[in-house]
């Protein structure tokens, strides 16, 4: 990726996270974390009037974006004092919000094997990557993407797969993914996301102190490409990308991987319990290193 | 002025009546050679780019057919002998600056992406030239070595004329100790329409075919029947690319991994270590791959040597080393995204779609009246053309069905 270079524009695309079930035991209220995260939205579109803004809401049975979206509330009056982009992106994502609870609370068509406390982040994020596809392919000037995940829901199993392939899409795109979790335990995908794609992971603590959300956002999520060159980011030095085997969900070191389906297992099978690929008895190593590329330069029969 | 390059270059490929498939010239649009892409940017008088925007839009749309989503088994690790032509030939500059220069910037960003699709696939570069072939890599699952080998200067220093026969028998032998779950490959850059062998290259050809070896080439000058029977018969692809970018094309199509057609193909359990990083140290330690001395990197599971990038083989043991994250990079070749099907607009317009445009449900971008939509077989939601190529090339997840 190229230096990003300062007069240059931003696009951010937020993916909130709005699991009722999850932010009840957040002790930091919803409304309340909603109008934080709306004063970060503020703040970042006062930071470049070329910064463009996107919202997405995910929850366990749907995903909306909030902002931009064609509908307009013809009932607010303009306020004078508020500044209209500010008014817009307020009552969009508020409202938003808001119709996504009520009908959340009543829909039942949730996907099969999402549960309760957990929400559709990979849909959310593939569609902020197609957003930020087209947005950047569109634009005349260089923008700098980036997307902030405001998440409270757990890591649901089933969606490993689909959220591997948006963080390595996101890395293609140069895509920066910075994750905020409010609630729970760590995201180990979460973290993965930040990590592969260069952006920060940060779990706030509610607990201690009720206004840390904002001042999380304000101080790690806020600086575009070219700032976070120069300042310190949190480093989480324990993420460790060892695998799991797929037979005991054990950490494995060394482990034996299924050349068909690339599944993982600790201990040698005759055959697959993933794919059912019987395996030819014979243990493949790796042809040793000593033949390695500097002795490589052997000449073929020549006339 | 806007109008006529319009006519000249828009080839409309979804227009299947007769007339639809003809260019400006009369002639069908087989017909008419590749176009370069940039010949086609002109503004027209009001100084917008209204022309070039619509060769974009063809040009993504040729290359949403080119996708072959198939769910059969494909050989996710493999080994690819790239073969490259260093023969005066390739001084020619019918190419930027020159046939060889060209190549070989195409080759670092082909190592590149060969590697981010298949990461746990092993990769060797040989050169030949005065009748002669040498390995500039050996099998390595680094994509650094061999960018370095390809960056070398004297890859430009170009002699005499190539050997086909010498760089195949040399790459078959590389391939040999490949183990038997890896698919084995060689792709050709070839420049001369000749080569000077040392003996028959039909025996080459046969033994070609007995290992299961797939030969694809690429040549930038014309058609060669000797170069083209070899690939035919090792199921491969040729190709003669015109100017760098078909060239490109040309190559990437190497890239995603082949579907496997071999009978003697084996499945195995493959030992690999999954490194941990480095604890930040208070002094700097060397690597074994390169002998610099670093804070971070990556410490072999087996041996406890440090290495400085993923994935790797383990240069003390040969331990392949890769990260999870590694092994998911490959997971959507085994589960590809349904292509979308193409939505006839007229059907639409005629109901509900009343001149009202669509939301398209991955980027919620408007897609105009009589723009082409496309839906997702499985959830039925449908998607602008912008999107389906970005979901198939890049995401590989349709936002609908996650
Ligand atoms: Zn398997
Ligand atoms: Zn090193
Ligand atoms: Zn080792
Ligand atoms: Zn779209
Ligand atoms: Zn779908």
């Amino acid at each position: 990726m190229s230096e990003a270079a300062e007069p240059e524009a931003s696009l951010l695309v937020v993916v909130l996270d709005t699991n009722t079930a999850a932010w009840e035991r957040c002790p930091l209220q919803f409304d309340r974390a909603l109008q934080q995260v709306v004063i970060f939205l503020n703040a970042y579109l006062a930071l470049k009037p070329e910064n463009k803004l996107a919202v997405i809401a995910t929850n366990k049975s749907e995903c909306r974006y909030l902002y931009p979206t064609e509908f307009t509330d013809e009932t607010t009056i303009p306020e004078m004092q508020v500044y209209e982009q500010f008014r817009d992106v307020d009552t969009k994502v508020l409202t938003g919000v808001q119709k996504m609870i009520e009908s959340g609370s009543m829909s039942s068509d949730t996907p099969a094997g999402i549960e309760q406390g957990q929400s559709q982040v990979s849909r959310a994020l593939s569609k902020a990557l197609c957003y930020i596809n087209r947005g950047t392919k569109a634009s005349v000037n260089k923008i700098w993407p980036r997307i902030l995940v405001v998440s409270v829901a757990d890591d649901a199993p089933r969606e490993y797969i689909a959220l591997m392939n948006t963080i390595f899409a996101a890395q293609k795109l140069g895509v920066l993914i910075d994750v905020c979790k409010v609630v729970g335990s760590d995201s180990v995908f979460l973290q993965q996301a930040a990590e592969i794609t260069g952006g920060n992971y940060l779990k706030v603590d509610t607990q201690e102190n009720r206004g840390s959300l904002l001042q999380s956002l304000m101080f790690t999520c806020l600086a575009d490409h070219f700032t976070r060159s120069m300042l310190y980011s949190p480093h989480n030095d324990l993420i460790d990308f060892r695998a799991t085997c797929f037979c005991h969900k054990r950490v494995v070191d060394i482990g034996y991987v299924c050349s068909v389906c690339l599944s993982i297992f600790c201990k040698m099978a005759p055959v697959c319990s993933t794919c059912k690929t019987k395996f030819s008895f014979k243990l493949v190593r790796a042809p040793s290193a000593a033949n390695g590329t500097s002795a490589g330069k052997k000449k073929p029969p020549v006339n | 002025m806007a109008k006529e390059v319009e006519d000249e270059d828009y080839i409309d490929i979804d227009d299947t009546g007769p007339e639809g498939l003809k260019g400006a010239d009369g002639g069908y649009a087989w017909e008419e050679e590749y176009k370069r892409s940039w010949d086609v940017i002109q503004e027209d008088e009001s100084g917008s780019l209204q022309s070039a925007v619509q060769g974009i839009q063809e040009q993504l749309k040729r290359k949403r057919r080119l996708r072959d989503t198939t769910a059969i088994q494909r050989g996710i690790i493999r080994h690819v002998i790239l073969v490259i032509d260093g023969s005066e030939n390739m001084g020619t500059r019918d190419m930027r600056p020159t046939r060889i220069a060209a190549t070989l910037q195409i080759l670092e960003s082909f190592v590149n992406e060969y590697f981010d699709q298949n990461p746990i696939s092993q990769l060797a570069i040989i050169s030949t030239k005065d009748g002669l072939a040498e390995k500039l890599t050996d099998l390595s699952g680094n994509p650094l070595d061999h960018v370095n080998a390809l960056r070398d200067k004297s890859n430009k220093d170009l002699a005499g004329e190539p050997s086909l026969q010498n760089a195949l028998e040399l790459a078959m032998h590389t391939l040999r100790r490949a183990p038997t779950h890896g698919s084995r490959e060689i792709v050709c850059i070839f420049g001369s329409l000749t080569t000077c062998d040392p003996g028959d290259i039909k025996q080459t050809q046969a033994a070609l075919k007995h290992a299961e070896v797939r030969v694809s080439m690429v040549q930038l000058a014309a058609e060669v029947q000797v170069f083209k029977r070899i690939c035919q018969e090792t199921n491969g692809l040729f190709a003669v690319a015109d100017d760098e970018i078909h060239l490109k094309d040309m190559l990437f199509e190497c890239i995603p991994p082949p579907p496997v057609v071999s009978a003697k193909a084996t499945s195995d359990m493959i030992q690999m270590g999954f490194p941990i990083r480095a604890s930040n140290a208070q002094v700097p330690t060397p690597c074994v791959c390169h002998h610099e001395l670093s804070f971070s990197g990556y410490i072999c599971p087996r041996c406890r040597s440090k290495v400085c990038s993923l994935p790797t083989d383990c240069d003390v043991c040969g331990l392949p080393l890769v990260s999870a994250p590694h092994l998911a990079r490959s997971y959507h070749h085994l589960f590809p995204e349904e292509n979308y099907r193409e939505i006839d607009v007229e059907v639409h317009s005629g109901a509900e779609h009343s001149g009202a445009g669509l939301v398209c449900f991955g980027c919620e971008g408007e897609v105009k009246g009589a723009a082409a939509r496309y839906q997702c077989p499985r959830c039925r939601k449908e998607f602008c053309l912008e999107c389906d190529v970005f979901i198939h090339e890049t995401l590989h997840n349709c936002p609908g069905c996650v």
